[in-house]
This record gives C-alpha cells, structure tokens and sequence, in this order.
C-alpha cells in the first residue's frame, strides 16, 4: 500500500516539474540575435579620416518601450489607437503628411497634388515606389485603401473622414481623382491614410473575410521606411529597415516594440538603458527623470484641448450663459496645470491650440477671477448657488480635475455631484444627450473644423456628433458651413477666429488647458523628434550614437 | 484512488459549465461596449452601431452564449473582439509563462516559508522568531504590485543586478516570482508556525523525547510530517490565488502571461477573451484542489480515497 502511495506521489510531483521545464524551454530563447550591422567595404575602413565617425558602429536597434500593445495592425481597421499608429505609421506611407508644429502639408507617397475647386482633389502619386514585397504601388492600391475605408460594411477606422468621398476616378497608373460629395477643405489633411497593397490584402482575402484582415493585422505590409517582421503578442514586435525605401535605407536596422504598461517600469527600463524611448512618462514622473543624465525629456503639446462641457439646453441653471462664464471664471487653470498634469500643459481660452495656424489668440479670456464670478451668478440670480451633476471617466488624472473644479465651484455654494463612470458607461452616458456637465478632452486634432463641426455645430448632437452641450448656434453654423468649402487659406483662418470667439462666448465648454505629453529618450539616439500625428515615423532618419 | 481522480475530473465539467454561464452574464452586465472601445474617440454612434453589427454583438445574449459554447465544443474558443483573431492559439502560447511564474513562486514562497517557519516554531520567542513574525506580518500587508515596484526599483534601477521587465531568460523571473510568491510566503509561514507549535505540545512527541530520540528526528519526523496536512491545504489554496495574483503582476514587470490577456480582455469588454481566460484559470484551480487532495493521502496514510 505504502509502495503505491509513493508512486502517486512521485507521478504527480514529476507531472508537476514538466510542466515547469516545458514552460521553461519556450523563454529560454535568446533574445533575437540582432541582424549585424552591414559589413562595411575593407576600402572605407581603410580611410576613416574622410567621414570623420558620421558612421555610427554600434547594433543599430532601437527599442521602444510602449504604454499599450496594438490590437490590429492594418492601418485600414486599427487606425483608432496610438499604439496601432506606433506601428503603421513606420511600416507604411500616406499620400501626404504634415509638420507638427505648423501642420504644412508634404508629400509622401504623392508627387503633387491639385484642388481645383473644393470637391475635387487630383492626386499624382510618385513613380517607382516599392511595397516590402516588391511590387510597385500603382493608384489600385491607393483606390483599394480608400474604398475599404468608404465601406460602410467594413466599419473601417474613421469612417466619418471618407464618408464625403463620392467617388474615386483612376486615369492611370499613377493619376487619380477623388471626388467628394461636397466642398471640403478638411479632406486634404485625410490623405495621410496609410496605403495598404490591394494584392496583398486581397490573397488573403475570404468570403467571410473579404478585406483580408484578419491576416494583415497581424501580418503587415507596406511601403514605409521599416517593414514587419515578427510579433510576439505581450513580448515585441520587430520591425526591420526596408533595403528599398524609395527616399534611401533608414540608418537603424531595427525597430523593435516592446509593451510595457507600468509607467515607472518604463521610466526604470529607459533609465537602465534597456529601451531608448520611453513612449509616454507619466506627469508624476517627469521631474525625476528630467534630472537623469541617461534620459532626455521632451514635451510636446498634443494639439487639443481639456474641458468642462456645460449643457445649455438643460434647463435652469446651466441655460444660462452668464453662469457658465461665470464658471469659467472659477477656473485657477495654472494651479490646475501644475497640480494634475505637474506642468505639463497651457492654460486654455478657446478651443484651437497656440501653434495651430489657425489659433486665435484674441477671444475673450475668461481668466481666474472670484469676484468677476459671483458677480455674473448675482446678476443670473443664482448668488446662493446650485446644484449640479458632474460625469467624468474613471481615470485617476481626470477624477482629480474633477475634484478641484467641484471644490472650487463650492465657494459658490455651487454644490457639484461628481459620478465616476467607467469607460463604456461614461460614453453611454454621453450617448444620452442628458448629462448637465461632463469632463472630456480632444487631441491631435488637425484641420480647425475638426475641432468645430463635431463638437459644436447643431447637426452634432447626440447621437450623431459629440456636441454633447447641445450648443445650437444658427449664425456659429453659417460660419464654419463656409469655412469648410473655402479654398482661401487667408478668408478660413477668419471664419475660424470669428467661430473660436463664438464658442468661447458663449461657453457651452470651459477651456482647462491644452496639455503637452512627455517623451523619454536616451541621449545616443539622435536625429528623433517624436510627432503627436505620426509617432515614431522620424526613427526613419534616426541613429544611435557610439 | 485513479478511479477517485477520475471522478473529481469529471465533476469539473458541471462546474466549467456553471461558471462560464455566470462569467458571461456577468461581462454583459458590466456596463460598458466593445464597439466603443474599437472605435477612435471622436467617432459617431452609427460608426460604432456598424462595427458591433460586425462584430455581432447586437445579437441577443442566449444567442452569442449558445455560439460561443458551441464554438468550444469544437474547438473554436471565439475570435477577441479587439485584436480580431482566434483566442485559443494565444491563451496556449502565454499559458506557460503564466505556469511557470506562478511554480517558481511556490516554489520560492514554500522554500523559505517552511524552514523558516519550523525555526520560528522550535524557537518559540526568540529573536529569528520575532524577526520571521514581523516579516510574516510585513509580507501580508504590502500590496504586492508595490513589493514589485520596489524590488524593481531596488535590484533593476539601483543595483543594476536584475532586468525589470520582460521574459528572455530565466533571470527575468526572479523578480516577478519573489513579488507573487510574498504574501504566500507569509502566510505559508504563520501557519507553519502555529502548526507546528500546536503539534509540538502533543503527548506523542513528549513521548518520542522521553524515547531518547534526537531532537532532529522529533522535529522532522514526528512534527513537521503531523503539522504538513494544514501546511499543504494553504499551499493548494495560495496556488490559486497566485493566478488571480499574475493579473496584476504581469503588468508591473510587463511579463507575457495570461495575466495581461485577462487584464486587456477585461479593459476591452472583449467577452471570448475573458472567457478563455477564466475557463483556463478555473480548470487550474480545480486541477490544484485535486492534486491537492491527492497529495493529503500520501501525507497522511490514515487519508484514503475510494
């Protein structure tokens, strides 16, 4: 009996260790041997006084160490997340992109583009580009992009951006028109979708899968300047330099992903030098890393904006603008900055950040001001104050601006009732149209009538748009129904200074602050900037340095 | 005994069943969309009416429960609603990283608890006790996501003697395996501890001193082996826990486990990954019950199983 027992116990310890062993043969890979540098001819080695260390010797990899994995790496589909954009942004092209901090629009994929009139944007696209599997780009696949995109039954990413295209003409090879429904200025800055291959997509297209992408999200393929090597979900995601890049081979020879969602276990993995970038530093931590030698903060502002969103159709007493300026005045938006974003951010007055060109800088500036406060509230007759609803998304830096507009609205014995909602509530909620006050945000947001149409033109309120105030202005409408079909640069800046005085007047939001994002890199990487539209995509010029 | 392990086994699947049922109404009653969550955030209630159309999700609950639970009859355990693909290749890739931390850390927290425990217990009142009570009681009452941040902190950042985060190697391990394996450690500690206290005022060990025999074989043989019964019923119970435990574990050293599966998959309402997720994390539950049952028998001859 006592034999028996013992054999049990030995079958189940030892069923126990191989399952610990198989577990352990699998991490035990090495890490990827980096691919060497390319061996450099004898002759150059023979002269370095010529190119004086331009030539960096070390392995040229990067590693990027990202808040968040991607889901779905075909830029038609998963679009809708940074930590997708990572990604696509350096494995494929667009038609164009733009300078952060101006928004000037360069051609990429495009070798000119012609707006004859507001509906009709004739694009040339470059000759003898290359996607990673060596086929041409032709105008087939920048129709097949768009298409996919257009489909209302492909539920692509940002649908609401190609929705205006009414059709797409292709005259050759390298020439297509798109046709839009109508005038639409904001449609140049939607050329930056990413070209997928139609080849591509379509070989590994199914009946139930006809766009493919139940592979290309998880397979890549590009024209961009690194192409997709291997993703090992949870671990990395390893992309290569693309040999044949039409503007020249990148100097890095790999780029490699690797998530890592505890901010201070970034911030400890940059410090180390085990990853080069630190994708995001939480505000908490920028002080501290600023004074690391082995890291170099950057900010950039995120081109948008935070706020307190007030119902104006919401009865007593929110219907009353005087009581939402005066609000707005209750507002201490620098000790905000620095208390909730540690001073990563600028106080804001209006929608459209400093820097945009279309900023207008001349609103009128509800600033910090108690008295200027209780004296709009006396004259709206709501000197002993009010009670209000306040919704806000469960987010630790979110729920704490909260907190401080809630105590600084009670000086007023304006008694605000925060309601913590998770994320797909918070958005329900919103859906509803009825909330009387709400904490939300924009960001990276590109042509001005992006931070217009959808947030405050009458035709956007719940369900159709985020204009979730229920702001409904027929002369603020006039205005920016102009704006979007007027091809002078000139004449649309001033609709959109007259539209910024409107919403700021009438202030249906409470401008907080613009707020900036910080950057971790290691001092040896240099030639990077990072860009709040297109992320990593400067790695392309980019090296480490000895 | 093989007919008894057989048995348990199969009782597993009623329990399965009954927890998949309630997993899934559950995720359903957490307010919250995954179209939402798909879709970028300023997009219109239609772009996301369309992707749950695609998706499937505006079928009724009955409905998509029904289909995923045929699904897995056949193998198929659902496509994740945010990252597009099948969910079973991925749970079986991460299911031994998750296995091997949480065997590593038994292993660690057993290892230290039980010397150190019978020591405290030999040496009832003495400093080595005081010492091992109050790290008991420090052990029990860290968080342990923050006992992570700083031996990260400490041995990654300081020291520079340990890798923060990642899985290359076992070195990437240790960290992650000491910071699950603490609170465990702790408690294996205290109850070693008292066991073996309450065991060593028993007559038969009076007996066995009176006997002559040497102190060492009184301990081993004749207390440690009466006191194990209770030690190895906390050690299956904190096994489990430790599975719960990798959710959060994982994260802080960005390990590749299921853990962060099920983290993600909850942040994303992503209904079959969670799925997948709580039926592997509950067979391993019941399969360490079992296993645990199995092993009283060995350590108590008096146990046996029909």
């Amino acid at each position: 009996m006592r034999r028996t027992r013992w054999f049990w116990l030995v079958l189940i310890m030892s069923m126990f260790m191989l399952v610990f062993v198989v577990g352990c043969g699998q991490p035990a890979d090495p890490p990827p041997e980096p691919d060497e540098p390319e061996e450099e001819p004898e002759e150059e080695e023979e002269e370095p006084e010529e190119e004086p260390a331009e030539e960096p010797t070390r392995d040229q990899i990067v590693y990027i160490g990202v808040s968040s994995e991607p889901h779905r790496l075909d830029p038609r589909f998963g679009a809708g997340t940074v930590a997708a954009r990572n990604v696509q942004t350096l494995v494929h092209d667009s038609l164009i992109s733009w300078d952060d901090d101006t928004l000037e629009i360069e051609y990429v994929l495009a070798e000119e583009i012609n707006i004859p009139d507001p509906q009709t944007y004739e694009v040339k696209l470059r000759e003898g580009v290359l996607f990673h599997n060596g086929e041409e780009l032709t105008t087939a696949d920048v129709e097949y992009t768009y298409n996919t995109l257009r489909d209302p039954d492909a539920a692509a990413s940002n649908f609401s951006h190609y929705e205006p295209i009414e059709e797409i003409e292709v005259h050759d090879d390298y020439n297509l028109t798109f046709h839009l429904r109508e005038p639409n200025m904001p449609f140049l800055y939607r050329l930056r979708a990413d070209i997928v291959s139609k080849s591509y997509s379509e070989e590994h297209a199914t009946d139930e899968n006809p766009y493919g992408d139940d592979y290309t999200n998880m397979n890549p393929l590009g024209t961009g300047p690194f192409k997709f090597v291997e993703w090992r979900t949870g671990e990395e995601i390893i992309l290569e330099a693309f040999d044949d890049y039409f503007q020249g081979r990148p100097k890095l020879d790999q780029v490699i992903f690797r998530p890592i969602p505890d901010a201070t276990t970034r911030t400890v993995e940059l410090q180390t030098g085990e990853i080069h970038i630190n994708e995001e530093i939480d505000p908490v931590q920028v002080a501290i890393t600023e004074a690391d030698d082995n890291v170099v903060v950057s900010r950039r502002s995120q081109m948008g904006f935070q706020s307190l969103g007030i119902h104006v159709d919401l009865g007593e007493p929110t219907d009353d603008k005087r009581v939402r300026q005066a609000i707005s005045h209750m507002m201490p938006r620098e000790d905000i900055i620095d208390f909730v974003m540690h001073g990563l951010g600028e106080p804001a007055y209006g929608p459209i950040p400093p820097g945009h060109w279309a900023h207008e800088p001349d609103v009128p500036r509800f600033e910090y001001d108690p008295d200027r406060a209780q004296e709009l509230l006396d004259d709206a007759g709501y000197s002993d104050g009010f009670s209000a609803e306040l919704y806000v998304i469960e987010d630790s830096v979110r729920v704490q601006l909260c907190e401080i507009i809630q105590e600084e609205l009670s000086k007023f014995d304006i008694d605000v009732n925060i309601n913590v909602l998770e994320g797909g509530a918070f958005w329900d909620q919103m859906r509803t149209g009825e909330s009387q006050m709400f904490q939300t945000g924009w960001n990276a947001v590109t042509d001005p009538d992006d931070f217009m149409w959808r947030q405050f033109h009458s035709s956007s309120v719940p369900p159709h748009g985020a204009n979730r105030q229920f702001y409904q202005n027929p002369d603020f409408d006039a205005i920016i129904e102009e704006a979007l079909g007027e091809t002078d640069q000139e004449r649309r800046k001033e609709l959109y200074s007259e539209a910024q005085k409107m919403v700021v007047e009438d202030a249906s939001y409470v401008f907080l602050y613009h707020h900036e994002r910080a950057l971790g890199t290691s001092p040896d990487l240099r030639d990077f900037e990072y860009s709040i539209y297109f992320c990593f995509r400067d790695l392309m010029d980019a090296y480490l340095a000895d | 005994m093989f007919n008894y392990a057989v048995k348990r086994v199969l009782q597993l699947i009623p329990v399965l069943l009954l927890i998949s049922i309630l997993v899934f109404s559950l995720v359903y009653a957490i307010p919250g969309d995954p179209a939402r969550m798909l879709a970028p955030p300023d997009a219109s209630d239609e772009e996301i009416d369309r992707i749950a159309e695609r998706l499937g999700l505006h079928r009724p609950l009955p409905v998509q429960y029904a289909d995923w639970f045929v699904g897995v009859l056949q193998g198929d355990w659902g496509n994740s609603i945010s990252w597009g693909r099948p969910v079973l290749p991925d749970l079986l890739r991460r299911l031994p990283a998750t296995l091997q931390l949480a065997a590593l850390s038994v292993l660690f927290s057993v290892g230290v608890a039980i010397p150190v425990g019978v020591l405290s217990a030999t040496r009832q009142n003495s400093f080595i006790d005081s010492i091992s009570r109050v790290a008991s009681l420090l052990g029990l009452s860290m968080p342990n996501f923050w006992v992570g941040m700083m031996l990260i902190l400490l041995f990654a950042l300081h020291l520079r003697l340990l890798p923060a985060s990642g899985r290359r190697g076992f070195e990437y391990l240790i960290l992650p395996a000491i910071t699950l394996g603490t609170s465990g450690m702790a408690t294996i500690m205290r109850v070693t501890r008292s066991t073996m206290l309450e065991v060593i005022r028993q007559d038969y060990v009076r007996t066995a001193r009176s006997k002559g025999l040497s102190e060492r074989v009184v301990i081993y043989k004749h207390t440690l082996r009466n006191a194990l019964i209770a030690v190895i019923t906390v050690i299956g119970l904190q096994m489990g826990f430790r599975l719960g435990g990798t959710v959060v574990i994982e994260r802080v050293f960005a390990y590749p486990g299921l853990g962060q599966l099920a983290y993600q998959g909850m942040m994303h309402r992503d209904t079959p990954m969670i799925m997948g997720n709580l039926m592997l994390f509950a067979t391993m539950f019941c399969l360490i019950n079992l296993v645990v049952d199995l092993i009283y028998a060995f350590v108590d001859p008096r146990i046996r199983y029909g």
